[in-house]
């Protein structure tokens, strides 16, 4: 039964990176939102690496920050260490990144969660969506409480049917630990929704004091360092160190030994995982060559001795995982506190998405994160404030917020998902970007604060300062002695405007060419493709051509063109024939 | 997104091989600084024609009359040149080479009509017109998919894109190495390879002027005074009676077409009618006409003597001045010193002079003429493994990606640069080689390199 007669905007289903983005997005969007989590001490857990950032997703970090979302912000409170990738290159692929104490992390959003206005939160698990009239219409819990509301955005990341392995042995689990969201995949079936299976890992935690940190080459934090928000100053903290090692010949051994063992190559784990985050018995057995696989010790807080083992992702028997870690030097007497462990769960074919992340077949129900077949706290993140912000803006009856693959990285990840689907975990890589050099990690504010802005995501304190910072930007590109009140920009700083310039001028010739490209992409996407015109319909396009139409259902030209095998030929065919029925609809009402 | 790009375009608006005078139009933002270079003609006042020579460098390659139509009120809607030109297939194909090398790219199917529709140059009537016929080319495109090409074209295409593509794949492991693990990339082994690419790229795009005449057949004008001996010699290369010959193109009253294979390659021949200087028959004025029109098409001219009158000076003198007039189209010449039959050994060496000798009648000299033939035309280092591009598209495609190529090389010691023109060759080179996706990248990545946490 209904626990009350109150119609929420918003419901997000799910306290993960995904979900506290969308309900707090939503939330300030004006939207009266309810974000229901199984557990509250688990909100934006770190089920992985205890870090934010990194090549690709460095910048997406940095451009939720730009549209005024939380994940910056609370990586520099709870930040143990700083460092930014690639600097050996160029300015235009630098990637921030930061390693978190978990607890403050989790501590912080859930703080950010409850100081939040128009933003519930009760801890309740989904069993189901409501529709009616072929729209949302609210959710019921497992303790039978319905809740109404308008929209829905699900973030169940790896809970649906999930299902954990450590070697032979297998149980029912969303994340080691916690329960699984048994229910949610036959309420989606219900409506139609297409559902698979996927995989991913983690690896084992060690205790501290059984380290030999000795053996093991440091990697301080940097300094300075860049804090990953615009929002946050550098601070001075005592950050805390990451260690380098290296497997040896004796690990390739044990892995040889068991590899029949490990849950991935009994047959028991059949659902594919992410190519990029392969297991250490994934590495031995596709790589035999290679014997040394590098290791990584970080830190995973301030007040505690865990250590989490980048590198030595696993679905072994614990027995061998204790086996493997003697192989390692320094790692010898290491004591596990927590097993690695794989883990299967359901997630939802994106096609069945529109570019606002919404489910085409259901108005008002969007999808943010894992569900959408991606790797990531920071590709969740993306998603989850763009799902938030359109969940709002369908209620307020806005047309809804898409970025282009030119303006974010957040607009290529979402683009390729809803366009090309997914066939292993999707991780955003620089190389799935065309336009790279503008995507920049120190230039997402110039490319995406005005949205931020727009949907009321930044405080319009900031708006002059923003305004300032623009064009101080541009008069250090034109001069860079050019005199600027640093004062004027806070809490943009002066340094960062001046870096920008820098890069802007070093790459002036490649991103005008990236620009040229971006303009015509801009201009396919300006031609809407009609919500009567069906162009799967269109005289003279192939079989297979008016099959992926049909499938994708693309909201722009330019988005038709994106799909795999659609040629130029295909859109000029649609742009005519959206004329065509342009003109008769136009005629049709006179 | 060629579609809606701001990409400068050229195409024939004429039919390949209808009449005298082709119709080029080029149209787009960088059409009048293209034109202007070669014309060598600064500005050109809206909707005058004028007559102007086309450089190819410092040489002429031919006159033409341009009109010059400014945005929007062209059939595009942009700034927009039609240029006649004679329909010569060496001049149609050398100045798209040249203005490709301008930046301006041969139009796709179709493109140029959509344009002129988007631009609201064009009512939907003939907007569906346009779009019926990009449909029925459409499925004929998808149809010649990559592996349809000639098999050592393709697999020409196959190397470049594996090796484009394996090198890129070595770049963006290293742009996204998170773990920065992997050794920077050696460039004294980058830098050999990507030179050896673009040279096989160069080397395919040189072959465009030939690859296009080995397609289309070397167009061949038999030229001469009347009676030298023209027919007689175009049976003889055909080695049979040309009345059981099927004329390929509508018999003219007398130029006559056939078609044979010369070492391997195809000339379509015109037999003439011959030329006088001063005829007051309107039907042989008609017929020179024609004759001279047939030189103007021609990629080869064979200009036949005849041996008997090779000894006469007066008869010597009206073959000369009639040689002299062919002489100044530019194009390439063989002289045939026919009827040698009815020379003896003395005289043969006494008329030759440089001419091939040749007789229709024993078959004397014609495997030298034939010889000849293509290595004046420039096909006689042909080898059996040369591949050839005969697409315009192609050569275009070929170009740019050479360019991109020779960044890619300059800007090597900055990776990210590097690999934008690495990215940009590829997409240059999209339709010969196939479409290279970020997908088929990070493909290679992972089957190869052992990355990730």
């Amino acid at each position: 039964m209904f626990i009350n007669d109150k119609v929420f905007d918003v419901i997000v289903i799910g306290g993960g990176h995904a979900g506290c983005e969308a309900a707090l997005a939503s939330a300030r969007l004006g939207a009266s939102t309810l974000l229901i989590t199984q557990n509250l001490d688990t909100i934006a857990q770190m089920s992985c690496n205890p870090s934010i950032g990194g090549i690709a997703k460095g910048q997406i970090v940095r451009e939720i920050d730009a549209l005024g979302g939380a994940m910056g912000k609370i990586t520099d409170i709870a930040a143990v260490h700083y460092h930014m990738l690639n600097t050996g290159k160029g300015e235009a692929v630098w990637s921030p990144r930061a390693q978190c104490d978990k607890k403050i992390y989790q501590l912080t959003y859930k703080k950010f969660l409850e100081n939040q206005p128009n933003l519930h939160l009760v801890q309740d698990e989904v069993k189901a969506i409501l529709t009616g009239g072929g729209k949302v219409e609210g959710v019921e819990t497992l303790r039978q409480a319905k809740y109404r509301s308008k929209t829905i955005v699900l973030t169940p990341g790896t809970f649906m049917n999930g299902r954990v392995f450590i070697g032979a042995l297998t149980f029912d689990g969303g994340r080691y630990n916690d329960m699984p969201s048994n229910f949610l995949t036959d309420s989606l079936k219900k409506l139609a929704i297409k559902t698979a299976r996927l995989k991913t890992g983690t690896p084992m935690r060690l205790n501290g004091k059984t380290i030999d940190f000795s053996k093991f080459t440091p990697q301080p934090s940097d300094e300075p360092y860049q804090p990953m928000s615009i929002f946050s100053a550098p601070v001075k903290k005592d950050f805390l160190q990451c260690y380098i090692t290296k497997t040896t010949a004796k690990t390739a051994e044990v892995l040889q030994e068991h590899i029949k063992e490990s849950a991935l190559y009994s047959g028991n784990i059949t659902a594919i995982g992410p190519r990029y985050c392969p297991s250490i018995e994934d590495k031995a057995v596709k790589f035999p060559q290679n014997k040394n696989h590098p290791i990584f010790l970080e830190p995973e807080g301030f007040d505690t001795q865990e250590y989490y083992i980048q590198g030595f992702s696993t679905s072994l028997p614990e027995y061998v995982q204790y086996k493997l870690l003697k192989s390692v030097p320094g790692l010898e007497e290491a004591e596990i506190v927590r097993p690695g462990y794989a883990i299967e769960y359901d997630y939802a074919d994106p096609t069945c998405l529109n570019a606002a992340l919404e489910v085409k077949t259901m108005p008002g129900l969007f999808f943010a994160g894992q569900i959408n077949g991606t790797t990531g706290y920071e590709e969740a993140g993306g998603q989850g404030i763009v799902a938030g912000i359109n969940a709002a803006l369908k209620v307020q009856g806005k047309p809804p917020f898409i970025l282009r693959r030119d303006e974010a990285y957040i607009g290529v990840l979402i683009d390729d998902l809803v366009n090309k689907g997914v066939n292993e975990p999707y991780r955003m890589f620089t190389s799935r970007a065309e336009y790279r050099l503008i995507l920049r990690s120190d230039n997402a504010d110039l490319r995406l604060s005005k949205y931020g802005f727009e949907y009321n995501q930044i405080p319009k304190e900031f708006k002059t300062a923003f305004e300032n910072y623009q064009a101080a930007v541009a008069a250090l590109i034109k001069n860079p002695e050019a005199k600027i009140d640093a004062a004027t920009l806070l809490p943009w700083r002066l340094e960062a405007a001046k870096n920008t310039a820098k890069i802007h001028r070093k790459y002036a010739g490649y991103l005008e060419r990236n620009l040229k490209d971006a303009r015509a992409l801009a201009n396919a996407d300006k031609i809407s493709i009609p919500e009567g015109f069906d162009p799967s319909l269109v005289k003279g396009i192939l079989i297979e051509t008016s099959q992926k139409l049909a499938k994708v259902k693309p909201l722009t030209l330019g988005q038709a063109s994106r799909i795999p095998g659609i040629t130029p030929a295909d859109i000029q065919l649609i742009a005519v024939n959206i004329e065509k029925y342009r003109k008769a609809q136009n005629e049709s009402k006179n | 997104m060629p579609l809606f790009n701001e990409d400068t375009i050229a195409a024939f608006a004429t039919a390949p091989s209808s009449g005298a005078v082709a119709l080029l139009r080029v149209s787009g933002p960088k059409s009048s600084q293209a034109i202007s270079c070669l014309t060598k003609k600064e500005t050109f006042t809206p909707r005058q024609s004028v007559l102007v020579n086309i450089y190819d460098g410092s040489q002429t390659l031919d006159k033409a009359l341009v009109v010059f139509f400014k945005g929007p009120k062209s059939y595009s809607g942009e700034d927009l040149f039609e240029i006649s030109l004679h329909a010569s297939p060496y001049i149609k194909s050398r100045i798209l080479e040249l203005l490709a090398a301008l930046g301006v790219r041969p139009a796709k199917a179709g493109e140029f009509t959509m344009r002129a529709f988007l631009n609201g140059k064009m009512d939907l009537a003939q907007a569906q017109g346009v779009a019926d016929i990009i449909a029925s080319k459409n499925k004929t495109a998808h149809k010649a998919a990559m592996y349809t090409l000639d098999g050592k074209l393709s697999q020409k295409f196959k190397n470049i894109r594996q090796e484009l593509g394996d090198l890129l794949a070595q770049m963006e492991v290293r742009l996204d190495d998170t773990d920065e693990e992997l050794p920077p990339l050696n460039n004294a082994e980058v830098e050999p390879l990507l030179r050896k690419i673009r040279q096989e790229v160069d080397l395919l795009a040189a072959s465009f002027s030939t690859g296009k005449m080995v397609k289309e057949g070397i167009k061949t004008a038999i030229i001469g005074l009347p009676n030298s001996g023209k027919s007689s010699l175009l049976n003889a290369l055909l080695g049979y009676d040309r009345a059981i010959v099927s004329p390929l193109s509508g018999t003219t009253r007398d130029t006559i077409e056939a078609q044979i294979s010369i070492n391997d390659f195809n000339l379509l021949l015109t037999d003439t009618a011959g030329i006088r200087e001063h005829s007051l028959d309107p039907a042989e004025v008609e017929g020179m006409r024609r004759s001279r029109q047939a030189v103007e098409n021609a990629d080869l001219v064979i200009f036949v003597k005849d041996a008997a009158l090779a000894l006469e000076k007066a008869a010597a003198q009206t073959s000369q001045i009639l040689l002299e007039e062919v002489s100044k189209t530019g194009k390439k010449i063989i002289t045939v010193l026919n009827k040698a039959d009815l020379l003896d050994e003395k005289q043969k060496t006494q008329a030759a002079n440089g001419d091939i000798l040749v007789s229709s009648k024993t078959g004397f000299g014609l495997d030298l003429l034939k010889d000849k033939i293509t290595q004046t035309i420039g096909l006689g280092a042909l080898q059996e493994d040369d591949i050839l591009i005969t697409s315009a598209v192609h050569y275009e495609a070929l170009l740019k990606a050479s360019g991109e190529l020779q960044d890619a090389i300059r800007v090597i010691d900055e990776l990210e640069l590097s690999a934008e023109h690495i990215r940009a060759a590829l997409a240059a080179l999209k339709d010969l080689i196939g479409e290279t996706t970020p997908e088929d990248i990070l493909d290679i990545v992972f089957s190869k390199f052992c990355v990730g946490k």
